[in-house]
């Protein structure tokens, strides 16, 4: 029945099952990798022990030590990008990502910004399974390479990489952190948890000699003071909603507590929401307070991290740390937990990033040393280049790129199409049945007003299905999958039909008809037929179709049946198929109408 | 110099990181003060009530109001004699996008159901005996627009439709293939000066085939009537030059009597929003104002109508639904504050003094009669009307 709430579900089956399908092929790829490197591993081993090298034990004793400050973000964030690719393991992933996370990000943010986001959206609506999974295993894949690469080239470039998938995110999953939307605050994850990501990449991306510099030692925690300063300054502006808290009758609800409010209604788990629940009660009471405390508790930090003062920078960062969870667990609802989380959220990367800039302050390496410890770097011998420790470290960041372009190829590969996967139309639809019996013939006027009978059609294929003239939700959107696939078929249109007959009782004049197909601009279609004819001849071609066309009451529009019959050359009813449209956005017209097609090629090469 | 290269882009991107929050506040403020001030239109609904053949009809709207897609318009009848409102919104379209009653001097109601969501040309609907209804043509909404305002006579039907500031159509063969017969630029050129038209409000036949537009001016000293006669335009509006420099002036209804034309004419400025009926001489060359009536500036203006030949009505929002008639003598007179939940008013058949109120609550339907002794609405009748909720997403 059109128009019933028929939108596509992020927890819709057949979607679930093709996501964990394509998860489990690409796993096996990804223990074949793992196979070979544990092949490689052992032969490198009995090299080493044959040659008298000894055990394996890392390299990291023969190059000197990692600078401590790059040796935390490597860690933290190859765990943090590893935690963020299991959590898109969720089932719901493939089809709430957009509508569950993105869109809303994006709903607040400015009309260019929710343009650009869109671009991503119709990609990933258009190929939901490749998306889902190539996001599993891109983020998989940097954490392990963050972890197999501790140092050299490799090392370098997993940072980049980290750069580079992190700016998609950034851009086209969190709507640039929603830094250009009214409200945007530290307390709610701006700048955005993945931009903290990007950041933290450049810097593992850096030569490590740049750790040994004064400017990098100094300024990485001036910048971070001066940052938290910035934070400070936007969450005591006036006027911006963070003073108040209830509604009064002189302001709205204030921002942290809407912001409250608002999480307790996404499901999670029940004391993460009562933690937030009560925090939101809390502030509402209490919002001159809670922002006096944040803004000071910035500011001071920002200060003191602006000055370099050594003697308080431990205190600060401890307290920045102590508060930075509070507002984790109270605010942000450990980041996870509410609805299809994504990532922890920005505290965690946060203080990974101010607690490595304390490290590069107060660990500054030897410059001497850094310089020396750099696989791959010019002066490094062919032996060392080539010794089984480096060859190992190297295969393993190979195994991770390999998990990296898992995921990036198919996605890649199919972002270049316009055309969205058919596996969405089986979703929305369900599978056709396959059947074989002689298609009800009738005689009906079509749009130019010609008497014609089905029989006309022997030798195409003919797509048929039952369209309200006066509709104003389904039956346009299956008019413009039908015109779609008519353009896919291309040269092979000419031997397919596409046909219509009116399902309304009521509107169903010559003129309804032709005012529908100017509509929907198939009046140039050479093998588009639109039928109607009288009351009775109507109730006929339903029965024989098994179409029921109610009249609604209360000003709703005709309830129908909506099906496609696909009938072979011979006049056989080949397939029937479900024609409600779903969501009737881009991708579910696009599936459709490549379902369609494939439908009429397949009956076109077997007759 | 690879070095040097890497440092100069990270010193960038970390700069960039930082100027972040500036750009975020930078966003929040600039967007705090961006307050947009387009005007609102002068009647925010189609709501109204007519009187065909001894039979009353209102359209209101019911549903979820504040949702499009679960606003479902309701047509009601009142037939001569009877004292029951009945349902009778016409089948087999969803009515989302509203129902326009036809006005004139119709022998038999028309109702154009305006398009929503993906349809984009507007069915009329024409009631037929035992509450049938039966398929009356449609405007082709993709070329011209919908339609404001319809009226029809028995061989001519005239639409104002919104398509580029407002265009008057005419149809001549059953409602099926309609034909443009001004602009507003048209009827611009026609005032010369008078009224600058930036949209057609409302339409009144006359005798013959004769046809009279109202007008909304933005700017001039009249309110846009104008004649159709003989396949060409005339301005006759009155001069409203007493009423003081306001910034546009809307004729929201027009309706013929047998002494003439009625305007209904609503003039607004930043500040102020007053009402004016007025009253034509047969010929429609000499004008009669009425004293005009001061509305609160935040009043929404929900319906508009014509009760019987005389009597014109206006009902509005402002904390509270109000109603104000102008009956003869021109003078506007306050109705007692109607329930809340009131969109239009209507005289039942036969009656000269009750006045109904017509409203709705989600799926209920309401009429209210005013009692003429006590000044107060009593609620006469409720009918459960099935909607559907849903139904049109």
């Amino acid at each position: 029945m059109p128009g019933m709430g028929n939108g596509l579900r992020a927890n819709n089956p057949t979607i679930i099952s093709a996501f964990e399908s394509a998860l489990l092929r690409q796993a096996l790829v990804v223990a074949v990798i793992l196979v070979l490197l544990a092949v490689a591993w052992r032969f490198l081993r009995e090299a080493r022990l044959r040659s008298g090298g000894g055990v394996l034990n890392g390299y990291s004793d023969d190059l000197g030590p990692e600078p401590a400050a790059r040796r935390l973000l490597r860690y933290g964030f190859a765990l943090l990008w590893l935690l963020d690719g299991f959590l898109q393991l969720q089932p719901d992933m493939a089809l709430g990502m957009p509508s569950n996370v993105v869109q809303p990000a994006a709903s607040t943010s400015p009309a260019w910004v929710q343009h650009l986001v869109n671009v991503g959206v119709t990609t990933w609506n258009n190929h939901p399974v490749q998306a889902a999974t190539s996001a599993v295993w891109i983020q998989l894949g940097i954490g392990a390479l963050l972890l197999a690469a501790p140092r050299g080239r490799w090392s370098r470039f997993a940072g980049l990489a980290s750069v580079g998938w992190g700016l998609v995110v950034w851009v086209f999953g969190e709507a640039f952190g929603q830094i250009f939307a009214p409200g945007a605050s530290w307390l709610f994850g701006a700048p955005g948890a993945v931009l903290l990501y990007v950041v933290a990449g450049l810097l593992i991306a850096l030569p490590e000699r740049v750790f040994s510099s004064r400017w990098l030692s100094r300024g990485w925690i001036a910048l971070t003071g001066v940052y938290l300063l910035g934070w400070a300054l936007l969450q005591a502006w006036p006027g911006r909603g963070f003073w108040v808290g209830a509604a009064t009758a002189h302001h709205a609800t204030g921002q942290l507590t809407s912001m409250a409010s608002v999480m307790t209604t996404t499901p999670q788990p029940g004391v993460i929401s009562r933690l937030v629940a009560d925090f939101g009660q809390f502030d509402a009471h209490n919002a001159f307070a809670v922002n006096l405390f944040v803004v000071v508790v910035l500011a001071a930090v920002g200060l003191v991290f602006v000055s370099g003062y050594r003697r308080l920078l431990i205190p600060a960062i401890v307290a920045f740390g102590v508060v930075s969870l509070a507002v984790w667990i109270f605010i942000q609802d450990c980041g996870f937990f509410g609805g299809v989380g994504t990532d922890p959220n920005s505290m965690i990367p946060t203080v990974l990033l101010v607690v490595g800039g304390y490290l590069a302050l107060t660990r500054v390496p030897q410059a001497a040393e850094a310089t020396a410890s750099v696989p791959m770097a010019p002066g490094l011998s062919w032996r060392e280049r080539f010794s089984p420790a480096y060859a190992m470290r190297s295969l393993g960041a190979l195994g991770a790129f390999g998990v990296v372009l898992l995921g990036a190829a198919p996605m890649a590969v199919a972002s270049t199409s316009s055309r969205a996967d058919p596996i969405i139309a089986r979703a929305v639809a369900g599978s056709p049945d396959f059947v074989n019996y002689p298609a009800p013939l009738f005689r009906l006027t079509d749009q130019s007003g010609r008497v014609v009978s089905l029989s006309a059609f022997r030798g195409r294929v003919v797509v048929l299905s039952f369209l309200d003239p006066v509709c104003t939700s389904d039956c346009p959107l299956i008019a413009q999958e039908m015109r779609a696939a008519d353009q896919l078929l291309g040269s092979d249109a000419v031997r397919a039909e596409f046909v219509a007959v009116v399902a309304n009782p009521v509107f169903h004049s010559l003129a309804d008809v032709d005012a529908f197909d100017r509509q929907e601009s198939l009046t140039h279609l050479a093998n588009w037929r639109y039928f109607t004819g009288t009351d009775a001849q109507l109730k006929t071609v339903w029965n024989d179709y098994s179409i029921q066309a109610v009249v609604e009451p209360g000003g709703s529009m005709i309830g129908h049946t909506e099906l496609f019959y696909v009938i072979d050359p011979s006049g056989h009813t080949r397939y029937v198929l479900n024609s409600d449209p779903g969501p009737g956005n881009s991708s579910s017209k696009s599936s459709f109408a490549q379902l369609l097609a494939s439908e009429v090629r397949a009956l076109q090469s077997s007759s | 110099m690879i070095g040097k290269d890497s440092s100069r882009r990270a010193r960038f991107a970390l700069l960039a990181l930082f100027a972040a929050p500036l750009g975020a506040l930078g966003a929040a403020t600039s967007s705090s003060g961006s307050a947009s001030a387009s005007e609102n239109p002068p009647v925010s609904s189609f709501a109204t009530s007519v009187s065909i053949g001894g039979t009353t009809y209102a359209a209101i709207p019911m549903g979820e109001l504040g949702d499009q897609s679960n606003t479902f318009w309701q047509l009601f009848r009142l037939r001569a004699g009877s004292t029951h409102w009945q349902l009778a919104t016409p089948p087999g379209i969803a009515d989302n996008g509203g129902l326009v009653i036809e006005g004139g001097t119709p022998s038999a109601l028309s109702v154009a159901i305006r398009p929503s969501q993906y349809l984009t040309f507007t069915a009329i609907a024409t009631a037929g005996e035992h509450s049938s209804w039966s398929n009356g043509g449609l405007i082709p909404g993709a070329l011209v627009g919908e339609p404001t305002t319809f009226v029809g006579t028995n061989s001519v039907a005239f639409a104002a439709v919104n398509t580029g500031g407002g265009a008057i159509l005419r149809s001549k063969a059953g409602g099926l293939h309609w034909a443009k017969i001004a602009s507003a630029s048209s009827l611009t050129n026609v005032a010369a000066g008078a009224c600058r038209v930036s949209s057609v409000q409302s339409l009144a036949t006359g005798a013959g085939s004769s046809l009279y537009a109202g007008a909304n001016c933005s700017s001039g000293d009249r309110a846009g009537v104008f004649e159709y006669v003989a396949s060409s335009w005339r301005e006759i509006g009155p001069k409203l030059s007493a009423l003081g420099d306001h910034a546009s002036r809307s004729v929201l209804l027009l309706s013929t009597s047998t002494r003439g034309l009625v305007a209904v004419i609503v003039t607004s400025s930043s500040s102020t929003t007053r009402l004016v009926t007025a009253r034509s001489s047969s010929d429609a060359k000499a004008w009669e104002t009425s004293p005009s009536m001061t509305l609160p500036s935040s009043a929404s203006i929900i319906s508009t109508g014509a009760l019987g030949t005389s009597v014109v009505y206006v009902v509005w929002r402002n904390n509270g639904v109000f109603a104000a008639i102008s009956r003869a003598n021109g003078r506007w007179q306050m109705l007692p504050k109607l329930p809340q939940d009131a969109e239009t008013v209507a005289v039942p058949p036969g009656s000269s003094a009750p006045i109904d109120a017509l409203g709705g609550h989600r799926s209920t339907f309401f009429a209210w009669r005013l009692d003429p002794r006590t000044s107060h609405w009593q609620q006469t009748e409720t009918i459960n009307v099935p909607i559907i909720y849903g139904s049109s997403q």
